[in-house]
């Protein structure tokens, strides 16, 4: 059966530290995936090594049964909030309207049909009475909402998102909620990193707890249990994270 | 500065030619937020500007550019390789790239003396000839239709370089053309503004532009038009005075519209901000006068009157203009012994009074308040909360009634709830 995602003894090092140790998951399209974890578990590490943007060390990665150069334009990807650039002179419908460009060709304009899509996605996402704003005039939950309409403008069968939630108000945080259902059942594959434990179980039917390495991944009722809990978040593996630094900084000709 | 009759036409259509491609290119340079890199990249190509000019005698303005295309190229991968495998940060290593190369050309300069150099270390327009106009007009026509043809693919790898590539845009290309044309109108530019100058053309008019529009093509066409502006102000105000140079006199030129655009701008510009503040201010104290008659309405009869100078002096505060201005409006009327609330002021005045106790309601309710703490609070909240506010409050709390310190709340709209 072909996944959505699959990674392979995936291990990943940022800025020369090991941060990720051979991640083997597997997510099925019409699924919706929390990653969690404590700060520095490598949950943006590992959306970052799926996407190719940070090397592999070790392993591999497939999205719907290929390496991603072969599914361009059918992997989406939301932002995280801090990595984008809220004074660009660009509208919520141009950021919208970004969405469609990966089926257009490199010089190709989007039409009638792409400009309809993305009004769509607008109003699905409460939106289309702001089309016109400048992005940084929003709040944080339009803000990510943005963000969100551009997914779905998009219609990829994979979702990588880094932290839809954070800084959005409750009002958003249902509409959100609520689209990742509807994608999920749409049977796209949505993966999510997500900071809040409290509201994980509710979100998401698949849970991965990730600390440096897979915790646990399965279904949630399965996964969202005190010992799992205890130790994705007791406490990280010193000397795994120690002994594999020491090495990598010597790889790298510094000082150990 | 020196005119011949024949040279200050071909100054004008060189300052408007740079003035469009830096412009152009410019706007691509502020919102990459790479302003130093272009800086970088101007001082960069003086190596192969002298290394050019000194090797062909005849100063064949093809090759100088190739060189310093050249010089720049190697100044882009010096940079790319310090940023990859140095734990500098990326303006250390700007700096650092800059001076040296920098240094290099002085050098180089001292050293070999090559002819007319002068004009690309400090700008001069009139030095520009035929054959560096027809390069210019050249590299200004690529420039434009390079932008025209690839502007969705410019703005969307630089607002989103991550994404672009997750969609199988051609990320790197594109930057890799960027860079390319970036330094090649860097170099043409050079002559007429100089080297330290020429980031003023990039820079100035596209953040100038941006105090004018959230539209990053609109942005690129004032920009243009600042740029070329400048540029010709420059050129004019260079024979206005023999000993005026052109380079300094653009990058001036184009800082008063930087200047007047932060002044003036509708986005962000001091004035109208200040206008901004100023009114909302008078709107304010306007309430304010309208919740005062409303209160002692309360205690009296309705239409009370009051003089201006009691109301100033209870508020502790100059009323006049608000009060004309809220005369203007309707909502205050003059009699013949002060001001009184017309029907408009006193539901105005009643609204105001419904916001702030709904919300000394639900801060003591909602926000653990102490009902001694809440008033400040909603004395500021009150002129910011609209009838849809106020709808959703009073539905929060269950239309109450009464404040926390058991003062009526006025009632609110037709057909609200209780």
């Amino acid at each position: 059966m072909m996944h959505a995602l699959e990674t392979h003894d995936l291990s990943v090092s940022y800025r020369g530290k090991p941060v990720l140790h051979g991640v083997d998951i597997t997510v099925p399209g019409g699924s919706l995936t929390g990653v969690m974890g404590p700060n520095g578990a490598g949950k943006s590490t590992l959306l970052k090594a799926v996407m190719g943007v940070v090397p592999a060390d070790t392993g591999w990665v497939k999205l719907l049964g290929k390496p991603l150069r072969e599914v361009l334009g059918r992997v989406g990807y939301v932002p995280q909030r801090e990595s984008v650039d809220w004074d660009f002179p660009v509208t919520v419908f141009d950021v919208a309207l970004m969405g469609t460009y990966g089926g257009l060709g490199w010089f190709g304009r989007p039409g009638k049909a792409e400009r309809k899509r993305v009004s769509e996605a607008l109003e699905q996402t409460g939106l289309a009475d702001l089309a016109g704003r400048q992005i940084g005039e929003l709040s944080g939950g339009q803000q990510q909402r943005t963000f969100l309409a551009r997914a779905l403008a998009q219609q990829a069968e994979v979702y990588l998102m880094d932290e839809p939630f954070a800084g959005v108000d409750a009002a958003t945080e249902k509409t959100i909620v609520e689209l990742l259902g509807q994608m999920r059942d749409a049977g796209k594959a949505v993966v999510v990193v997500h900071h809040d434990l409290q509201t994980a179980p509710r979100y998401f039917d698949r849970l991965l707890m990730l600390n440096g390495r897979v915790v646990a991944h399965g279904p949630a009722a399965e996964v969202f249990q005190r010992r799992i809990l205890e130790e994705t978040y007791g406490g990280k593996l010193t000397l795994l994270s120690e002994i594999s630094t020491l090495a990598s900084r010597g790889e790298r000709g510094r000082v150990p | 500065m020196d005119w011949t009759s024949s040279a200050l036409p071909s100054a004008v259509v060189a300052a408007i030619l740079i003035g469009l491609t830096c412009g152009l290119l410019g706007t691509f340079v502020v919102v990459r937020r790479m302003a130093l890199t272009g800086d970088m990249l101007a001082h960069a190509v003086l190596p192969g500007v002298v290394a050019g000019m000194a090797w062909t005698s005849s100063r064949n303005p093809l090759v100088v550019l190739a060189c310093a295309v050249a010089a720049g190229v190697l100044g882009s991968l010096a940079m790319t390789a310090l940023l990859r495998h140095s734990r500098l940060k990326p303006d250390a290593v700007l700096a650092l790239v800059l001076s040296v190369f920098f240094a290099l050309g002085i050098a180089m300069i001292s050293r070999l003396q090559p002819a007319g150099v002068q004009a690309f270390l400090y700008g001069q327009v009139a030095a520009i000839d035929r054959p560096d106009l027809a390069l210019l007009a050249a590299v200004s026509a690529i420039t434009v239709i390079a932008v025209a043809v690839a502007f969705p693919l410019l703005r969307i790898t630089a607002f989103d370089p991550l994404f672009s590539r997750m969609i199988g845009l051609p990320v790197r290309p594109v930057e890799t053309l960027f860079f390319f044309l970036l330094t090649v109108v860097i170099v043409v530019s050079m002559q007429a503004v100089g080297v330290i100058l020429v980031t003023a053309m990039l820079v100035t008019p596209a953040a100038a532009a941006r105090f004018w529009t959230h539209s990053l093509a609109t942005t690129a066409l004032l920009a243009c038009a600042f740029a070329a502006v400048g540029g010709v102000a420059g050129v004019w105000g260079s024979t206005l005075r023999d000993g005026l140079p052109t380079g300094p006199l653009m990058a001036l030129s184009v800082t008063a519209i930087f200047a007047g655009s932060a002044a003036f701008g509708g986005l962000g510009g001091y004035f109208p901000r200040v206008a901004r503040r100023r009114r909302e201010r008078l709107r304010i104290r306007g309430e304010d006068v309208l919740k005062h008659l409303w209160h002692l309405e309360q205690t009296s009869a309705e239409g009370v009157v009051r003089h201006a100078t009691d109301i100033a002096e209870a508020l502790d505060a100059d009323i006049t203009e608000a009060a004309r201005k809220f005369v203007a409006g309707g909502w205050l009327q003059r009699a013949s012994e002060g001001l009184r609330l017309t029907p408009d002021g006193r539901k105005r005045a009643q609204d105001l009074v419904r916001s702030h106790r709904l919300w000394e309601r639900y801060l003591t309710e909602h926000a653990a308040y102490k009902p001694d703490h809440v008033h400040d609070e909603a004395e500021r909240i009150e002129h910011w909360i609209d009838a849809g506010g106020r709808h959703r409050i009073a539905a929060r709390l269950g239309f109450p009634t009464e404040d926390p310190h058991g003062s009526p709340i006025p009632p609110g709209e037709k057909g609200e709830a209780p």
